[in-house]
């Protein structure tokens, strides 16, 4: 039992990171990013050839992968997704994951499709004992490392004079744009925060579980359960829901794993249903 | 609503087509026969999501969970029970019929929201036809179903080539009637919709049960047609996904942008099977990108655009349909 919640915390910040992303640009764009999963084995993917085949140190290796996700987000924003997603919102759902496709057939031809796992041990302590419970000591730099960038990127946006012009452009685009808020640059700015979230997430979690190109689908679909879980507009929802969803996941493939999908879904749809605001939502919420 | 010789005009000319396209096996070999099955099968899959994603304007994105029930219906009618498909097929509509009923609560959603709530709906599906023994294969133990191989794809080739037929015709009724014109001003706006008289949940519901059954008519051809059916072959996510890729590729909400989406795409993916095995992806990937981006409104609204020539004169009958789609 307490193994199950403690490593479903530790899973749980790896999510939050991966869906903060989903729900900036959902907020902010208005849009359902298919591609979005592709940020996070593109994060892991690199981190890793970086790491064993660049030479680099790992940390720097991190920070290289995170930085080229979030340009690749941009780059593609500005290339595709830019010029229709405020005519058809729900056409990006297609053209992002045709994206997808693109995305992992050509990370797959230069990185490689197998999966990958960066074996880093912390010198000295390589496990840390709670109570009865077990812990690798990089998990818990993970979860270190995972939680503090979510701070810095809530201050970011909560204190900054950029971080008010991407609320501010969430908001309303046409005040913002009046008040002479650059808008197409805010939402460029945007899609790059989120690739440098997502991407970190996929770094961090190369470090502890298995990552391949193929997977990417499986976090688009994660990081949109948690965002629904947590409520739309409520960042500390997503933080709640992610933490929330990665205890529930474990404690749904241990005493149920054949079904353990279909639990998780049908949880799902039931929220959608009774409480569609999310568990954290700010009240009722538009629905597009 | 058009008059009822306008439809009865349109019908004629659709089986005119289907009867030209009769003829195809007479000078085609057993490959391109073959091709022409899978074709018809996209189509008809493209169509069926048209109606309820394109003119009604709720993107499922969980039916290709209908294509699967109706080609496990048929497997487990056959394999199990040992009906002949002519029995399989009926089954396969009337289960998913009612299966699809399930999926009305979901209506209350709308947009991004409705798409994964059938997307969850539809992984559930899957997850549970995986985990039930009586479901997943003859023995229990196995993982899927083995269907006797015993009618030719000459065979194949007509009886879908009919159901295809059929289903068009069905989507061409449909749009010349009440329900055509309740699920377009449900698509343009819901509140007004029903202030103007509109049933919106009944509609919704018919043209959901409507689109959801057609997948199960062609999922049920489909699984003796392969012979060997796993959750991997019927419920890959593909399916829907390709649904929704033709559709928009050719042209959402209009009659011709699924047919049009189906034909071009399966030829550019067995071309691209063929000769760049290894970048087959990729140049999917890349076209469905490319056309979205550069033309929202997908292949047909080239040909809308130009107006007068002979470009335009060709498809005259797509710019029509596509006006009456969209008022």
């Amino acid at each position: 039992m307490a193994d199950l919640v403690i490593y479903g915390l530790l899973s749980g910040a790896i999510f939050a990171m991966a869906a903060f992303g989903f729900a900036l640009v959902l907020g902010v764009l208005g849009v359902v990013n298919m591609a979005h999963g592709l940020y996070v084995v593109m994060g892991g993917g690199l981190t890793h050839v970086l790491a064993t085949q660049g030479g680099l140190p790992v940390p720097l290796a991190m920070l290289v992968a995170t930085l080229a996700t979030g340009v690749f987000a941009a780059a593609m924003h500005k290339a595709f997704v830019e010029r229709i997603f405020k005519k058809n919102p729900l056409m990006v759902l297609v053209q992002t994951f045709g994206l997808s496709i693109v995305g992992v057939k050509l990370l797959e031809k230069t990185v490689g499709a197998g999966e990958r796992l960066l074996r880093v041990d912390v010198p000295g302590y390589p496990i840390v004992e709670i109570g009865p419970v077990i812990i690798p000591t990089i998990e818990l730099v993970v979860f270190g490392t995972a939680v503090l960038s979510m701070v810095v990127l809530l201050l970011l946006l909560d204190r900054t004079d950029f971080g008010r012009s991407i609320r501010a452009c969430r908001d309303n685009p046409r005040s913002a744009s009046i008040l002479q808020v650059n808008v197409d640059w805010v939402y460029t700015w945007t899609m790059f925060i989120c690739g440098i979230c997502t991407g970190l997430a996929g770094a961090l979690l190369v470090g502890t579980k298995p990552l391949a190109p193929y997977m990417h689908l499986q976090w688009t679909v994660d990081a949109f359960l948690v965002v629904i879980i947590g409520g739309l507009g409520s960042i500390p929802g997503v933080l709640a829901g992610a933490f929330l969803y990665g205890i529930a996941n474990y404690f749904a493939f241990y005493y149920f794993p054949s079904i353990a999908p279909a639990l998780i879904f049908g949880a799902l749809i039931l929220l959608l249903l009774l409480r569609p605001q999310g568990l954290f939502g700010l009240g009722a919420v538009e629905r597009k | 609503m058009l008059p009822r010789s306008i439809l009865g005009q349109k019908l004629a000319w659709l089986t005119l087509a289907g009867a030209l396209v009769a003829c195809f096996p007479l000078m085609a070999d057993a490959y391109w026969t073959r091709l022409a099955v899978f074709m018809f099968v996209n189509i008809g899959l493209a169509s069926a999501w048209n109606i309820i994603g394109g003119i009604a304007g709720y993107p499922s994105f969980g039916h290709g969970v209908f294509f699967g029930v109706g080609a496990y219906v048929s497997a487990i009618a056959i394999a199990r029970y040992g009906a002949p498909l002519a029995v399989a097929i009926p089954v396969a509509a009337v289960v998913v019929s009612v299966f699809a009923l399930l999926f009305a609560p979901l209506f209350r959603q709308r947009g991004f929201f409705f798409a994964l709530s059938t997307l969850a709906a539809a992984l559930a599906v899957e997850t549970i036809v995986r985990a039930v023994p009586w479901l997943r294969g003859l023995g229990g133990t196995e993982h899927g179903w083995n269907l006797p191989n015993d009618l030719s794809v000459h065979f194949y080739f007509y009886a879908t080539l009919v159901a295809l037929l059929l289903c068009l015709a069905n989507i061409l009724w449909l749009l010349h009637s009440k329900l055509g014109l309740a699920l377009r001003a449900i698509h343009k706006d819901e509140v007004v919709a029903a202030a103007a008289g509109v049933h919106c949940a009944k509609a919704k519901t018919q043209a959901f049960v409507i689109s959801a059954v057609w997948p199960a008519v062609f999922g049920a051809l489909y699984a003796p047609f392969l012979v060997y059916i796993s959750p991997e072959a019927v419920f890959d996510l593909k399916f829907t996904l390709n649904m929704i890729v033709f559709t928009v590729f050719g042209g959402i909400g209009t009659f011709l942008g699924p047919i049009v989406g189906g034909v071009a795409l399966t030829l550019i993916d067995q071309l691209a099977w063929t000769h760049f095995l290894d970048w087959h992806s990729l140049i999917y990937g890349a076209l469905v990108v490319l056309i979205i981006t550069f033309r929202p409104g997908g292949v047909l609204s080239w040909f809308e655009t130009r107006g007068s020539g002979e470009g335009a004169r060709a498809v005259q009958p797509a710019a029509g349909e596509a006006a009456e789609v969209r008022p």
